[in-house]
């Protein structure tokens, strides 16, 4: 049984399709990764999977039964941490943890200390009085994610939670999640920095254009795909021919020399690195240092779509 | 419960829309209150404020001042132009006679001769019913002295003006009839209440936008969507807030009524009040289905407030708060008949019958139609709702047509 | 400075609110009012028929007298018939009919034919109701009918040999007019107009929402946008300058939009000074964009309340500039007259006084007196606003 398992889900925007035909399966226990440039259709199959959105087709099942806009035993389990910061500016920082978390937990005692827990858990302890207006940036996206997570969901989606966060504050909200998943939570995780992706998720999505184009681990996504490592050599003096010979082999796509390193693109395969080598030994050539860089989701995206994953 | 919680939290830490609207608001119905005097029950006329310019020094001229001070308010004003389009500028002096030099002896010789009996000049500053019945007295204690002048044309003016005085000194007898065993319920308390109309309106329907915008607003409706309160309860523990809102407004204004002019009610049924305060709440319903109607429509803090106003003031007017409704034209007092002020007043008036007020069926079958306005309105605010969430095919459709094309 | 003038005017009539407040609202309520006070202009002074019960107890012919002036009263072919008497035979009956609403008073003749008169208590109302008029022009005709009839009788009891005047004898019965209506005041005066001049006070002052939204626009401590463009390389004083000629310009043609709207749409006499008008509009916007600049800058209220603090100024000062119907124009007059001083610094009050100073005075001292008390509020407002508005950094934002 998949926590979330999305069949053929079709949304349109008047004309626009913004998901097409889009499949989805999570597994219970993994930390999924949606990537996508923005506008690729993430945000609205989260709010389609939520029934925030109405969809022209498809079906969507959570923990196994069917997903209605009136299956509150379903939302009950699960967590939301919206893209837009959705606080009241009046509720202190506690009341607004209070208030959310109260929407799933009518205990207030048991609410308590669920909200005690969120407030520690994103290390908001010394602004609890404090009203969303006067916090920086980045708390007030710790705020979003306490809002989030305090009532203990097993399944939380979190739609970009990094957007405009200075490094100190990303690191820590990844940790988070990668905490609140050790504990036992499924994450659905969207994100257009695939940094991100590459460093929490178990599985990945990569969408465009409502469609979804490829899945896997990050290590399926990489041997999926045709470009290969890439290759660097460092060689102040080259034989003449040696470019040449080099670029006469069958899984090089590109080759380069820049006065004291050979740069050198591959295709996907086996022992590349041993056969470039092979060559330069083959002709006598003094190499220093070497380096095999695997390619990345940027040249998974890349390959897949023709165009780069930032912007 | 949660949501009915916040959204008073969130209400009540904005004190500045209770001071504004609610107290300051009810204080404009204060002094309006507090500008009318309630005239003893005896008093039954009602008499302009009159200035005399004499400038004359004849008998007739003195006799004719001193019987127009004796039936007005007199007020003094200085003979120069400038001075009495002061005292008309300020409302100071709504009639003032003008009498001309030599105008007894003009007069005395006219009647004589029979030739065209001398005037008075008039200035009206404000034309109304007192003014002319003012000016009916001028003309009647003239036409009474011509009499005597024509009857005596031997007799020194004195004695004609002596003979006129004793004669307009008649005057019928008058009672004032008690019909009601209580006594009335005190003018000023009144006109508090019909003004409330507008500023209860008003603040109710703005204090209540104020929450109905912060859970309308997209990234929270969307936050609680996602949340296993289901929409009715989060929307019906919204309405159950502003409603508690709506309720501090109303004791709030009933009772700073009951406070400044609970002395002028000494003696009144507690009936009568009661049934005052109750026309008050009925209409504070109106109130707040105003308030979500407007809430529908925008989120615009500053197009809601001014959507109120107009709304306040227009209602407030053909309700008649502003001037009675016979004075104005009989289009504006049909066009009245569909607004739920009128019938509001119409139940003030009723539950303040001098004839036996309180709760009489009167004040309910009104009260009734004000709750039906207050209904239709709430309706049409939801039909919009409606029609705005379908429309936009977004989180707020969660429409029927949605889960069935899910499940299908 | 223009670049700020510019966008300033842009992003102003972009708002919404602001566009609805200043122009749409003084118009929606002028034409409400004209639809109110052209029914009030008609009917105001017509008076009613009124509901009179007559108890009859008079002997022999003493009644005669009184019975041909009520039905003079009375008779409809005359044109204005003035009263409605119901002949009824006892005081019950006719007290049954006071009580239950159907008269508003009755006549009772005594034996000698001498009327006395039962009228019933006031009822509340807003200002003066016609119930009350009813009874104060029914005690009128009733005392009327007593005078002429005492004088007439005061004759032919004393001196019965006038009555050989035949002309004596019709002047029991003849109604001479004696008075005559003079103009001394610019126009003819229609208490009506005072709302519409009340109606541009609150407009005015309504309009200061423009100098408000443009000066929180500039102030670091009002608005994330206000510290934006501090930051920025234009001096603070020249974009000071801009927005305020941008509210003001604003401003002034809201009110004249309303102006126009009122006096050409509507008809509304404004004394035929359309010029000095328009002169009084300049400074009333100016005023306004004074108070809208003081209002913006008093960093106590926050940015979201500060149009609700303008609006519930706005409602109180015009009530007492005579804005709510006639008790509230009672209360204007009632405080310009006990306390002036009150009067003056009431801006709503000075704006509405402008117009119908220009109506009423046939110099224009007075208009002139209005124009330098409303300029010496705008610099009130405006050294305030400028006392606020002074600090360049702030120990918090």
């Amino acid at each position: 049984m998949h926590i979330v398992d999305v069949k053929n889900l079709v949304k349109r925007y008047d004309e626009k399709l913004a998901l097409d035909h889009f499949n989805l399966q999570i597994e219970t226990g993994e930390v999924f990764g949606l990537l996508g440039p923005n506008g690729s259709g993430k945000t609205t199959a989260i709010n389609c999977i939520l029934q925030l959105l109405t969809y022209d087709k498809g079906e969507i099942e959570l923990f196994g039964k069917p997903m209605k806009p009136s299956s509150y035993d379903i939302k009950r389990r699960i967590g939301v941490v919206p893209q837009d910061i959705a606080v009241f500016e009046e509720l202190t920082v506690r009341e607004n943890i209070d208030y959310f978390c109260g929407l799933y937990i009518t205990d207030s005692a048991q609410r308590r200390a669920m909200v005690d827990e969120a407030v520690a858990f994103v290390g908001l302890e010394d602004y609890v009085k404090y009203r969303p207006k006067k916090l920086s940036g980045g708390l007030k996206r710790r705020l979003n994610i306490a809002c989030g997570i305090a009532h203990k969901p097993e399944l939380i989606f979190f739609d970009e939670p990094t957007v405009a966060v200075d490094p100190q504050s990303r690191n820590s909200i990844l940790e988070g999640i990668q905490r609140l998943n050790a504990e036992g939570a499924t994450v659905v995780y969207t994100s257009h920095y695939m940094e991100e992706v590459e460093q929490i998720c178990s599985r990945i999505m990569i969408m465009d254009r409502g469609e979804s184009l490829a899945s896997g681990t990050k290590d399926d996504l990489v041997r999926m795909i045709s470009t290969g490592e890439k290759v660097e050599i460092e060689a102040p003096e080259l034989p003449d021919g040696t470019l040449d010979a080099l670029g006469g082999l069958d899984f090089v796509r590109r080759i380069s020399h820049d006065g004291t390193t050979i740069h050198i693109l591959c295709d996907n395969g086996p022992h590349n690195l041993a056969n470039i080598l092979a060559v330069l030994q083959e002709r006598g050539v003094v190499f220093g240092r070497v380096y095999s860089e695997p390619p990345t989701l940027n040249d998974v995206f890349l390959e897949i779509t023709g165009k780069e994953l930032r912007d | 419960m949660q949501v009915f919680k916040a959204a008073l939290k969130a209400f009540f830490r904005h004190p500045i829309y209770l001071l504004v609207y609610v107290v300051w608001l009810s204080c404009m119905g204060l002094f309006m209150g507090m500008s009318v005097t309630d005239a003893p029950s005896e008093e039954y006329l009602e008499r302009p404020n009159v200035a005399v310019i004499n400038r004359d020094g004849g008998e007739l001229s003195k006799g004719l001042a001193s019987f127009v001070a004796d039936n007005s308010v007199v007020v003094d004003i200085e003979d120069s132009e400038r001075a009495l389009q002061d005292a008309v500028m300020q409302e100071r002096a709504h009639y003032v006679v003008i009498i001309p030099e030599g105008f007894s002896a003009d007069f005395a010789k006219a009647a004589a001769d029979g030739t065209t009996m001398p005037e008075v000049q008039t200035v009206v500053s404000t034309q109304s019913a007192s003014v002319t019945m003012m000016d009916n007295l001028v003309n009647e204690y003239l036409n009474v002295s011509k009499t005597y002048s024509l009857a005596l044309p031997d007799a020194g003016q004195d004695q004609i003006v002596k003979r006129t005085n004793t004669a307009m000194g008649h005057s019928v007898e008058v009672n004032v009839v008690q019909v009601a065993e209580a006594p009335p319920v005190s003018n000023a308390f009144l006109l508090y209440l019909q003004f409330a109309s507008y500023t209860i309106l008003l603040s109710i329907a703005v204090c209540s936008a104020v929450v109905m915008s912060r859970f309308g607003s997209e990234e929270i409706s969307r936050r609680t969507g996602a949340s296993p309160i289901p929409r009715l309860s989060a929307n019906l523990q919204i309405a159950a807030a502003s409603f508690v809102i709506m309720l501090v407004c109303w004791a709030f204004v009933s009772g700073l009524g009951l406070a400044v002019f609970g002395s002028k009610l000494v003696g009144v049924d507690a009936s009568v009040i009661a049934s005052g305060l109750l026309s008050l709440f009925v209409y504070s319903l109106f109130g707040l289905a105003f308030g979500f109607f407007v809430g529908q429509l925008t989120s615009n803090e500053l197009v809601m407030n001014a959507a109120s106003n107009i709304v306040g003031l227009v209602t407030s007017f053909l309700g008649g708060v502003w001037i009675s409704l016979d004075l104005v034209g009989e289009p504006v007092a049909t066009i009245a008949k569909f607004t739920p002020t009128y019938y509001y007043n119409e139940a003030l008036h009723a539950a303040f019958d001098v004839s036996g007020g309180g709760f009489t069926s009167e004040v309910f079958v009104n009260l009734g139609v004000v709750c039906l306005f207050a209904l239709t309105v709430f309706a049409i605010g939801l039909a919009i709702s409606r029609i705005r969430a379908g429309k936009m095919g977004s989180w707020k459709g969660l429409s029927t047509k949605a889960s069935l094309q899910s499940a299908a | 400075m223009w670049n700020t003038f510019k966008y300033t005017v842009l992003s102003i009539v972009r708002e919404r609110g602001v566009v609805f407040w200043v122009i749409l609202f003084p118009i929606i309520l002028a034409t409400l009012f004209n639809v109110m006070f052209k029914g009030m202009d008609e009917g105001a002074f017509e008076l009613p028929m009124i509901p009179v019960a007559i108890v009859d107890a008079s002997e022999g012919n003493a009644g005669d007298s009184f019975h041909t002036t009520m039905d003079a009263l009375s008779d409809e072919k005359n044109g204005e018939a003035l009263l409605a008497p119901t002949y009824v035979k006892n005081s019950d009956e006719a007290y049954r009919m006071l009580k239950s609403g159907e008269t508003v008073g009755t006549i009772t003749l005594d034996a000698d034919g001498w009327p006395s008169l039962e009228l019933s208590p006031g009822e509340g109302d807003v200002g003066v109701s016609m119930e009350q008029v009813k009874r104060t022009v029914l005690a009128d005709v009733v005392d009327d009918y007593c005078r002429s009839r005492a004088a007439a009788e005061d004759i032919i009891t004393n001196d019965p040999t006038a009555l050989a005047n035949p002309k004596v004898i019709d002047s029991f019965t003849e109604r001479t007019e004696y008075t005559s209506a003079l103009a001394i005041t610019h126009s003819k005066t229609k208490e009506y107009v005072r709302y519409f001049y009340a109606l541009l006070g609150f407009a005015a002052l309504m309009a200061a929402m423009v100098g408000l939204t443009a000066v929180g626009a500039i102030q670091p401590n009002i608005s994330p946008l206000g510290a934006r463009r501090v930051v920025g390389g234009t001096g603070r004083s020249r974009m000071l300058v801009g927005a305020i000629a941008a509210s003001w310009v604003i401003s002034f043609s809201a009110l004249l939009v309303a102006f126009a709207y009122i006096r050409f749409v509507l008809g509304v006499e404004f004394g035929g000074r359309e010029g000095a008008c328009v002169l009084g509009l300049a400074v009333a916007a100016l005023m306004a964009t004074s108070l809208g600049a003081l209002i913006g800058a008093i960093p106590a209220i926050p940015y979201n309340a500060k149009s609700g603090v303008l609006t519930g100024l706005t409602c109180l000062l015009s009530l007492f500039a005579g804005l709510y119907g006639t008790p509230a124009l009672r209360l204007a007059d009632q405080i310009a007259n006990d306390a002036p001083w009150a009067a003056t610094i009431n801006p709503a009050k000075q704006v509405t006084d402008l117009f119908y100073s220009l109506y009423v005075y046939t110099d224009m001292e007075p208009f002139f007196q209005t124009i330098c008390v409303l300029l010496v509020i705008t610099l009130v407002f405006s050294l305030a606003a400028a006392l606020f508005m002074r600090r360049q950094r702030y120990a918090s934002l």
